[in-house]
């Protein structure tokens, strides 16, 4: 964190080179309040530990995010997300901080701070607006690290009518309180990811859209500050399928995380129908994650929801989501029924 | 000739019919304002003669353009819903939900700059006019009606 702010007043004080006109400001926010109509806990935000319970609480999923991007010189942008989570009591986390070096038309290279890019919605994770539901399906998007400092190159052609994105990117990630590790596991972790290198591409058109993902790294954990995990390979794959039929929304998800030298093997899968009356758009989701070895850790949740569009930058959202929390020794947080009404906004 | 007497039910029907005409007239020659086709513009002052249809569809997803470098920046024309709805269709080839979602995306996962849109013609001719080299798009009728702009080219008939 101390690098990145400095690299923040590096820019700041760049003399002469960027002025006020050169900024741009763009925003997003959630606001979301949920109460549970059964059970005992609800984990609605796996990475940030957003949970709901019996009582109506507005933090678990609330989220501001405001995007500053300056431009330094002709091809060099400066990016930085600035996000406060109520799930995070509203601390002002920086999210992104990078600079996007565009080399030609169709490729750009980013440094610095990123989302990591392993589920189709991980970086725009936050961004509610983007997606229909109040969050991405949680058992989908129960992974540990979301960021991490690095290079990422983009190279984006129009292949056809299609529209393509090929991301490479390499990195590391060192967080020294995993908070969802130590929620769950009520022990401190620090969970470090090291040679991240992962690839991702998409195509997409208005109708189709794939997404292939890819990434390997390797695990150093220590617990309790007792190294659990050096230098241990780890992998991670997955497939999206998104289908716009006309009104009818298809969308899809299936990942898988390998950690063979402790025999870890996890899947998840997300199937989701939706279909768009104007402006509102009621939909249905499945998502399930289960867990191979050594633990059983299996959970799956049914989403029931409707979005309806105010305008092209708003949107109100309803779901109600219940979760089954089927295993018999690493139950996350148990069965649980959550009802949640939403706000999503862009600027 | 004998004409239906005022208040009679034939002379409200009639009324009805002319109203309704009328309102046929009205509607038939809207929709060929709309359909006049659809033009790239902008200002007199610009210095942008040729736009590719690669580069016009890129530039409108917030991407750089791939030959015409020295255009500053689109601007979204929502004055007239056909004829953005055509401008989608026939240029960008996506529904209006598909390119909100890629311009959401692009703004907020890669850094891209947010497009302009503005809602009212004389607002967009006055933008237009006073920030040469950007782009926007408008029905060939409404164009004709703005001397202080240019138009491109054609994008669809």
């Amino acid at each position: 964190m101390g690098k990145i702010l400095l690299l923040i007043a590096f820019i700041a004080y760049l003399p002469g080179q960027v002025s006020a006109t050169d900024t741009k400001v763009t925003g997003f926010a959630s606001m979301v309040a949920g109460a549970m109509t059964a059970g005992d806990q609800f984990l609605a935000d796996y990475p940030n530990t957003g949970v709901y319970d019996k009582d109506l609480s507005f933090s678990p999923d609330t989220t501001i995010g405001v995007q500053l991007k300056t431009r330094l010189f002709d091809d060099y942008q400066f990016v930085t997300q600035l996000l406060s989570r109520g799930a995070n009591d509203f601390e002002t986390d920086i999210d992104w901080a990078y600079i996007n070096y565009t080399v030609n038309s169709e490729i750009s290279l980013q440094i610095g701070r990123k989302r990591l890019p392993l589920y189709y919605y991980s970086d725009f994770y936050e961004l509610g607006f983007a997606y229909y539901w109040i969050r991405p399906p949680s058992d989908n998007y129960t992974w540990q690290i979301s960021n991490y400092n690095g290079a990422s190159l983009f190279y984006e052609p129009e292949i056809g009518n299609w529209d393509a994105l090929f991301n490479l990117y390499l990195g590391r990630e060192d967080d020294d309180n995993n908070k969802l590790l130590t929620f769950l596991n009520n022990t401190p972790y620090h969970e470090s990811w090291r040679n991240i290198i992962g690839f991702v591409s998409e195509l997409s058109n208005d109708a189709f859209e794939t997404r292939l993902t890819l990434m390997s790294s390797q695990l150093h954990r220590e617990v309790n500050n007792v190294v659990q995990s050096d230098g241990v390979a780890q992998m991670f794959y997955g497939i999206s399928i998104n289908m716009y039929l006309g009104n009818a929304v298809i969308l899809s998800e299936f990942n898988r995380y390998e950690r063979a030298a402790d025999n870890v093997f996890d899947s998840t899968y997300m199937l989701s129908f939706a279909y768009r009356f104007d402006k509102l758009t009621p939909h249905i989701t499945y998502s399930e994650f289960k867990q191979q070895s050594p633990g059983d850790e299996y959970h799956f949740t049914y989403s029931l929801g409707l979005r309806k569009d105010l305008n092209p930058s708003t949107a109100l959202k309803i779901q109600f989501d219940k979760t089954t929390d089927d295993a018999t020794t690493a139950n996350i947080v148990g069965d649980g029924e959550l009802l949640s009404v939403g706000f999503d906004i862009v600027f | 000739m004998k004409l239906p007497r005022p208040h009679s039910a034939t002379y409200r029907l009639n009324q009805l019919l002319i109203m309704a005409l009328l309102l046929c007239t009205f509607s038939i020659s809207n929709s060929f304002a709309n359909n006049s086709g659809g033009v790239l513009v902008t200002a007199k002052s610009s210095s942008i003669s040729k736009v590719t249809r690669k580069d016009i569809r890129r530039i409108f997803l917030g991407l750089p353009p791939l030959q015409n470098t020295s255009i500053n920046k689109p601007i979204l024309n929502l004055s007239d819903a056909l004829t953005y709805r055509l401008f989608l269709k026939n240029i960008m080839f996506l529904t209006e939900g598909g390119y909100k979602r890629k311009l959401v995306k692009r703004v907020f996962r890669q850094g891209a700059d947010s497009i302009l849109t503005i809602h009212s013609v004389t607002e967009l001719s006055a933008y237009l006019l006073q920030h040469p080299n950007t782009i926007s798009f408008m029905s060939a009728d409404e164009a004709r009606k703005h001397p202080s702009l240019v138009i491109i080219q054609d994008l669809w008939q």
